[in-house]
């Protein structure tokens, strides 16, 4: 008989409760021994925090400890054989251990009763083993196999080891729970914060020897930075890592830094007196140290934390208010963005009806901190129309990635978009008014008496008030195009204005406020000489500037009177052709009306016009012909048709007449400009001409002096090589005068040394021109002392507050006039070493070459006369060209006369100085053309006409001091850029934008 | 006449029959007589002779008519017939005939007047006037006039004048020539041609005596007897008295006296139109009529109706002049006259011709002799308007005498400023010399005129303001605020004849010449 399965499932059934008890048994044990260790570790963390160990180190333990465990826990459960104890054979094994009169029957039922049958075993016995261990089994208690003690002993070592920690850790100041609860992220500080005792004395912890260190945000692109020594002053943008070290007066065991009542973070402490911590900025606040020794916690005074945040782009424009923009001229609005930590992307908003689009100006490559440049896009290239009145600002969006990017943000900027026609007509506009207030400062000057005050302290005050009389100019200047200066004629007319009055006023203050001394108030005459002389400079930009303006506006006007009379005059035909084919008296008197309309347009044109003889002549016709209007409707109502057909004829004949003449008179002024724009061409080849055969005759000289003797032409050498550097002396030291603009930031002495310093530099060159080596010698040892004085003069004016403009640039002038003269002074002692006797030969050639000169000077003299009528009817000249011919003239006088004395050297360099004279002359009447050409330019626009010779755009007036260079980001490689650039500038350009192009070249090449 | 009487015999006996009556008034067109040529033209047209030469004739004297529109069609069918005297013809027919549209005539006892309708109506009635007069004047004193109703044809525009005249517009924009006595009618440019207007009545008796004294010479006249006579006459149909030399005219004839430096009488023995400028026409014109008033103190004015006889008759006009004055030949009349000129007294001042403007060439500075040709001072006045517009006279007057300072003549238009400012500044009695001076230098330079009439006006003197107002008005009709000042001061006056005169005028003015228009 073969065992029963209930048998089998019986013995089964209990062993495996033994091992579920076995294994249970073991898990009490091994969870008692990791209580106990980790209550240990707790411990001993708490042991640490509370002894000031950085929490890093107790973690590191920790975290050592936790591994140490759990590998010992592997170890113990391996050593405690988990996996066996599930096995039903291991239970049995302990039971027949236990019950030793089983003698294997267990064992044996357990190996072959479920098996499958076999031969080898008898049934019956193995039934019998069966009964038997069932009965054996019942009588064993689990308990028996696997006592409850196993698993009592940890249990019991986890109490006694968790109320040793227990005890133990209630004495700490971090105690075990609170050490896990660090170690898990809590502050050790707020831990024993909570339960220290705060010193009695407020901030009584001494700390110095502060030291920063800023690792910033990798979006702002800072380097990491330290301050050392600092006064615990933190200033860094968000998300700025600060480490703090700090000394402290008495040692601590632990340290933490408190910002503005946050929970602290745990610092480290070496030597109980070495403090570092970290903290990351976030907002702006205080912070403090908090030291502690035992539970008692003492606190470091408060230092401030400013967040230095990522501000947004500041965006400033050239313009502001409102302004008018033609529509196919740029916009010429320049602006300049400045941000802290770099700048991703600029663009242009354009809001028009609550809607707005962007438009990107630069993206640029890097980050930079500072971008500027133009807004040159076109209202047509906006999409915007005639008449549109948009808000415009530039946005400019910086790299700040806390916040993802703050906007920054112009003023806006209102346009109003004007067609050809309005922006003309603003045009007018505004050169009217800027032409009104120039004549009223024009008339200031005129009838006040030269000087206009007798005393000294009168004369300054006078400077204070008269300065006054361009303030208008300047406002209207600003009106029109904002704060940059307009780059077209007006700009160029108040420059000069501006530049003449300043050094009026500059001389008035700086001269006349000087002490007096005996001599009194009164001011001496050499002073009130210049100060007349700049007086009437003024007068004379002013009256220029206002002349020009004037000739714009009227020359405009009488073209537009010219056309409407034209459109007038058909209208008139058209309508007095219609009346003799036609009976209807309504049509005609509509006619009429529409005619009267045109009219008084006209009228209004005339009335514009400031010049008094073509208004009465153009307000006579149409008063006429008003009251031949007048006649014909009253005909026309009283139904006399034919009076008022002819009538009509002669209304038509009268406007057509006023018309003709106009026509005539337009005609004859464009003729006239031919004229002399041919004689202006021929002057300036003669001008060319002349200064060549002076420049050879001079030549020729020279090489007669090395013909009669080789020292000569090391003479000739030495003088040319003087003319540079007086040429550069001269330079030099207007420049230094000149940067001192209107004197405002210097004192008086140190402007009165830099005028004469300037005095000097031209005197210098002129003792130059006429080989003059004796004066030469004097002026520039002159030189070399007063650059020597007035150079600390400037040295110290530039070091009181708020210190002058362009302070460092007249002490680089002047320092480079001492070098210059310098330079010069060991010429002049080469010179004197020089043997230079003349021999009478050379006297005798010398003189022969007398003649030439006298025939040049004949040619001179005619030239001169050409010049004088060309300046003069050029409105822009302003006798500059004549005065040079004059001073030319002199010079080649002067030759002559040395020429005539067989003196060579003096001649020759009076020869030269004629030469470059009569050049200037030629290159003063080229710069008034040039002028005259931006003049005709804004006469073009102001007449609503495109400018340029082919129809281009509009040039723009709007300041454009810079040339536009294409941004980088717009090319895809470097090359591109590089080419593209090139093909541009290979370009011709008209003549007055040469110097724009030069400065492009310039430009592109510091790039 | 004699002489014409005979050539017109002869040429009657000489040739055939069909081309003789033709060449017969072409011969008389050739000796300025005018009525004879529409004689033999008519007895031709009603003959039905359609001869070339008749053709000729029909064309010329229809032009000389003033019938531009007739002698535009004659040619038209001359040419197109292929006629080759119809290329040969010079004449400016058809620039007359446009350059008369719209024109109107008025009539009177042998005399007419044409011109533009409209306001150049304020013309008519001073036009006939100065007509008449001078037929009444010069005809006694050449010992006859025309016998034909003589033309005076006047242009609106010197344009207009230009196209009508043939003359080229270079000579004409370098002389200023206004008027012409030619084709036996006069020509003359508008007042309204000129910027500032000009003496236009003593221009038409100007010509009308050198029509006068063509027809009665048979137009054997030199140029410089001419202009001599013209020139020295031309104010008598007014005055009575021989026209004065203007200060400039004095001024040059010194200079030329004292350097010997007359413009030679070969220089203009065609026109005085071509001559090289303004001050050489001046001078020439001085010349002759101080020759001519040599000649007439010397022997009286009867002596011209037996030279114009004695010329016509063949004798050459120098020996004729010279025996009549009572030399012995021309070169002791110019010898004598020198002596006597050198006993006049003659100003000097720095003054100047007007330059010439014409039409709407109104531009103020263009019309001033120094500001026209010197750029910087006509800046300097240019920016005193501008001042004085701003009501800154003081300043205004700166400039304007900064403009006036240097070389050059005085400049009229810089002296009426002057005296504007001195007004506006209430130095009234400085103002009035200035303006007094002025006048004297320039009395034919309006702005004075009126800147005169003004400052009377505001010092309330009505009889001098008049004056003033009255003298700018001979040479500007055209001015309504001229017209609007003399009625102001007329009716001041009590003179309402004259007052109504100029409402009259300043009527047409206003209403762009509506009635005559009308009419």
């Amino acid at each position: 008989m073969k065992p029963t399965p209930q048998h089998h499932a019986a013995l089964s059934r209990f062993l495996e409760r033994l091992s579920r008890r076995d294994r249970r048994l073991l898990v009490v044990a091994a969870a008692a021994n990791i209580g106990a260790f980790g209550a240990a570790a707790a411990l001993a963390a708490a042991l640490g925090l509370s002894a000031g160990v950085p929490v890093g180190y107790v973690g590191a333990a920790g975290l050592i400890g936790v591994l140490v465990g759990a590998g010992a826990f592997i170890g113990w459960l391996k050593i405690h054989r988990w996996g066996p104890r599930g096995a039903t054979r291991h239970q049995a094994r302990l039971v027949e251990a236990h019950m030793p009169g089983l003698r294997g029957r267990l064992m044996t039922v357990l190996d072959r009763g479920l098996d499958a049958p076999t031969t080898a075993w008898s049934q019956p016995l193995l039934q019998r083993a069966a009964d038997h261990a069932e009965r054996a089994v019942r009588l064993v208690r689990p308990e028996a196999i696997h006592p409850s003690a196993r698993a009592s002993k940890p249990l019991g070592r986890m109490v006694a080891v968790g109320a040793l920690v227990a005890v133990v850790g209630a004495r700490l100041p971090v105690g075990p729970a609170d050490a896990l609860a660090v170690l898990f992220g809590a502050s050790a500080a707020s831990v024993r914060l909570a339960d220290a005792t705060v010193a009695d004395e407020p901030d009584a912890a001494v700390v110095g020897d502060i030291s920063l260190r800023y690792v910033y945000p990798a979006y702002t692109g800072l380097e990491p930075r330290s301050v050392p020594n600092s006064d615990g002053t933190i200033i860094a943008p968000p998300g700025t890592a600060v480490t703090v070290r700090a000394r402290t007066a008495t040692a601590f065991q632990a340290v933490a830094i408190e910002v503005d009542g946050m929970e602290p973070v745990d610092g480290t402490l070496r030597g109980g007196r070495d403090a570092e911590c970290e903290l990351f900025v976030e907002d702006s606040g205080q912070w403090r140290f908090l030291l502690f020794e035992g539970d008692r916690v003492t606190t470091s005074p408060w230092f401030a934390l400013t967040v230095d945040a990522d501000a947004p782009p500041v965006v400033v424009l050239s313009k502001s208010g409102e302004i008018k923009a033609p529509m196919d001229t740029p916009l010429g609005v320049g602006w300049q963005v400045t941000d802290d930590y770099g700048v991703v992307r600029v663009s242009l908003e354009v809001v028009r009806a609550n809607e707005a689009t962007e438009h990107v100006l630069r993206e640029p490559l890097d980050r930079p901190v500072n971008l500027d440049g133009i807004a040159s896009m076109t209202p047509r290239s906006l999409g915007l129309s005639a008449g549109d009145v948009v808000s415009v600002r530039v946005v400019a969006v910086d790299n700040d990635r806390v916040e993802g990017g703050n906007r920054g943000e112009s003023e806006a900027l209102t346009v109003t978009v004007l067609g050809p026609r309005g922006y003309g007509r603003n045009l007018t506009a505004h050169y009217e008014r800027l032409l009104d207030a120039m004549l009223m400062a024009l008339a200031d000057f005129l009838e006040e008496p030269v000087p206009p005050v007798s005393t000294r302290p009168a004369l300054v005050r006078w400077a204070g008030t008269a300065a006054e009389r361009f303030d208008p100019v300047r406002r209207i200047m600003e009106d029109q195009w904002g704060d940059a200066p307009s780059s077209g004629i007006d700009g160029m007319l108040v420059a000069d204005v501006l530049e003449a009055s300043a050094s009026l006023f500059r001389f008035t203050l700086t001269t006349f406020d000087r002490e007096v001394g005996a001599a009194g108030q009164q001011p001496v005459a050499g002073d009130i000489k210049t100060f007349g002389n700049l007086h009437a400079a003024t007068v004379v930009e002013l009256e220029t500037a206002s002349f020009v303006l004037d000739t714009m506006i009227r020359e405009v006007g009488v073209s537009e009177l010219t056309r409407m009379a034209r459109k007038t005059a058909d209208s008139a035909r058209d309508a007095a052709d219609e009346a003799q084919s036609t009976d209807d008296a309504s049509e005609l008197n509509a006619r009429l009306d529409r005619l009267a309309r045109q009219m008084n347009q006209l009228r209004k044109a005339a009335s514009d016009l400031s010049d008094e003889a073509l208004r009465d002549f153009t307000n006579s016709t149409l008063d006429q012909a008003g009251g031949l209007m007048d006649e014909i409707r009253k005909a026309l109502s009283e139904n006399r048709l034919d009076e008022a057909r002819r009538m009509m004829e002669g209304l038509a004949e009268q406007l057509a007449q006023f018309a003709e003449s106009l026509e005539e008179r337009q005609q004859r002024g464009s003729d006239e400009a031919d004229e002399m724009q041919e004689r202006f061409e021929a002057l300036m080849e003669d001008l060319d001409a002349l200064s060549a055969q002076q420049d050879a005759q001079a030549e020729e000289l020279a090489a007669m002096q090395e013909d009669f003797g080789a020292s000569f032409g090391e003479r000739m050498d030495l003088w040319r090589a003087l003319d540079g550097l007086a040429d550069r002396l001269q330079a030099a030291t207007l420049e230094a005068r000149n940067r001192t603009r209107d004197g405002r930031g210097w004192r008086p002495f140190t402007l009165v040394r830099l005028e004469e310093l300037a005095a000097l530099g031209a005197g210098v060159r002129d003792s130059v021109r006429g080989r003059d080596a004796q004066g030469t010698a004097l002026r520039v040892g002159e030189v070399q002392r007063d650059a020597d004085l007035t150079s600390g003069f400037v040295q110290r004016d530039r070091m009181r507050p708020p210190g002058p403009v362009d302070g460092e640039q007249v002490q680089a002038q002047v320092q480079a006039s001492q070098a210059i003269a310098a330079e010069m002074a060991e010429l002049l002692s080469a010179l004197e070493e020089a043997p230079g006797q003349s021999n009478p030969e050379m006297e005798a050639a010398t003189r022969a070459t007398s003649e030439r000169q006298g025939e040049l000077q004949d040619w001179q003299r005619e030239l001169m006369d050409e010049v004088q009528t060309v300046e003069g009817a050029i409105p822009t000249a302003n006798g500059d060209a004549t005065s040079a011919m004059q001073s030319a003239g002199g010079s080649m006088e002067t030759a002559r006369e040395f020429l005539e004395a067989g003196v060579a050297v003096a001649a020759e360099g009076h020869q030269r100085e004629a030469s470059g004279l009569v050049r200037e002359a030629k290159e003063h009447l080229q710069q008034a053309m040039q002028e005259q050409q931006q003049m005709q330019q804004a006469m073009r626009q102001m007449q609503g006409e495109k400018g340029g010779s082919d129809g281009d755009e509009m040039a723009n007036q709007a300041p454009q001091n810079q040339p536009e260079i294409p941004s980088p980001e717009l090319f895809k490689t470097p090359e591109a850029y590089r080419e593209a650039l090139l093909e541009g500038m290979a370009g011709d350009v008209p003549e007055e934008f040469e110097s724009l192009k030069a400065r492009f070249y310039e430009d592109l090449v510091r790039q | 006449m004699k002489i014409w009487f005979a050539s017109s015999v002869w040429l009657m006996m000489a040739t055939s029959a069909l081309g003789a009556r033709a060449r017969e008034g072409l011969a008389c067109l050739e000796v300025g007589d005018l009525q004879c040529a529409i004689e033999v033209r008519d007895r031709i047209s009603a003959s039905g002779e359609r001869s070339e030469a008749a053709q000729v004739l029909r064309l010329r004297t229809l032009f000389r008519e003033g019938r531009y529109a007739e002698a535009v069609a004659v040619l038209d069918e001359m040419e197109a017939a292929g006629l080759e005297s119809a290329q040969r013809e010079t004449n400016p027919y058809r620039g007359s005939h446009a350059a008369s549209r719209g024109k109107v005539e008025s009539t009177r006892d042998g005399v007419r007047v044409r011109y533009a309708n409209g306001i150049e109506a304020v013309l008519r009635e001073e036009a006939l006037e100065v007509m008449e007069r001078s037929r009444a004047v010069y005809d006694p004193l050449f010992g006859g006039g025309p016998d034909h109703t003589v033309l005076l044809d006047i242009f609106p525009t010197a344009y207009r004048f230009t196209q009508a005249s043939g003359l080229p517009p270079e000579a004409v924009r370098t002389t200023g020539v206004v008027a012409l006595s030619k084709w036996s009618r006069l020509l003359i440019s508008s007042p309204r041609s000129k910027a500032r207007g000009y003496g236009w009545k003593d221009t038409v008796a100007h010509e009308y005596i050198h029509l006068v004294v063509s027809w009665r010479s048979a137009d054997r006249t030199p140029v410089w007897l001419q202009e001599g006579l013209a020139k020295l006459l031309e104010s008598r149909w007014r005055t009575g008295q021989d026209s004065v030399l203007t200060v400039h005219q004095q001024t040059l004839l010194r200079g030329a006296l004292e350097n010997n430096a007359f413009v030679p009488f070969e220089k203009f023995k065609h026109s005085m139109a071509y001559l090289d400028s303004g001050d050489e026409a001046a001078l020439a014109f001085a010349q002759v009529a101080t020759l001519v008033q040599h000649v007439l103190e010397r022997a009286g004015d009867g002596v011209l109706a037996v030279a114009m006889d004695r010329i016509r008759d063949g004798e050459a006009a120098e020996p004729v002049m010279a025996s009549l004055a009572g030399y012995p030949d021309f070169d002791a009349l110019m010898a004598g006259w020198a002596d006597w000129l050198a006993t006049q007294a003659l100003d000097s001042a720095a003054v100047a011709s007007l330059p010439v403007v014409l039409d709407a060439d109104a531009d103020d500075f263009k019309t001033d002799p120094l500001l026209a040709t010197d750029a910087s001072k006509m800046r300097a006045a240019r920016l005193g308007d501008l001042l004085l517009e701003r009501d800154r006279p003081l300043a205004a007057l700166i400039e304007f005498r900064k403009a006036g300072e240097g070389d050059g003549p005085a400049s009229p238009l810089l002296l009426a400023r002057e005296a504007q400012c001195l007004a506006e500044l209430d130095r009234v009695d400085e103002a009035l010399a200035v303006s007094s001076n002025g006048v004297q230098l320039y009395p034919e330079f309006t702005p004075l005129l009126k800147t005169r009439g003004a400052l009377y006006d505001r010092i309330g003197q009505p009889a001098k303001a008049a004056e003033a107002w009255s003298a700018a008005h001979e040479l500007n009709p055209f001015d309504a605020a001229v017209q609007q000042a003399l009625i102001a001061n007329y009716a001041a006056l009590g003179n309402t004849s004259k007052a109504d005169r100029h409402r009259a005028i300043l009527r047409i003015l206003q209403t762009g010449g509506a009635a005559e228009v009308a009419r």
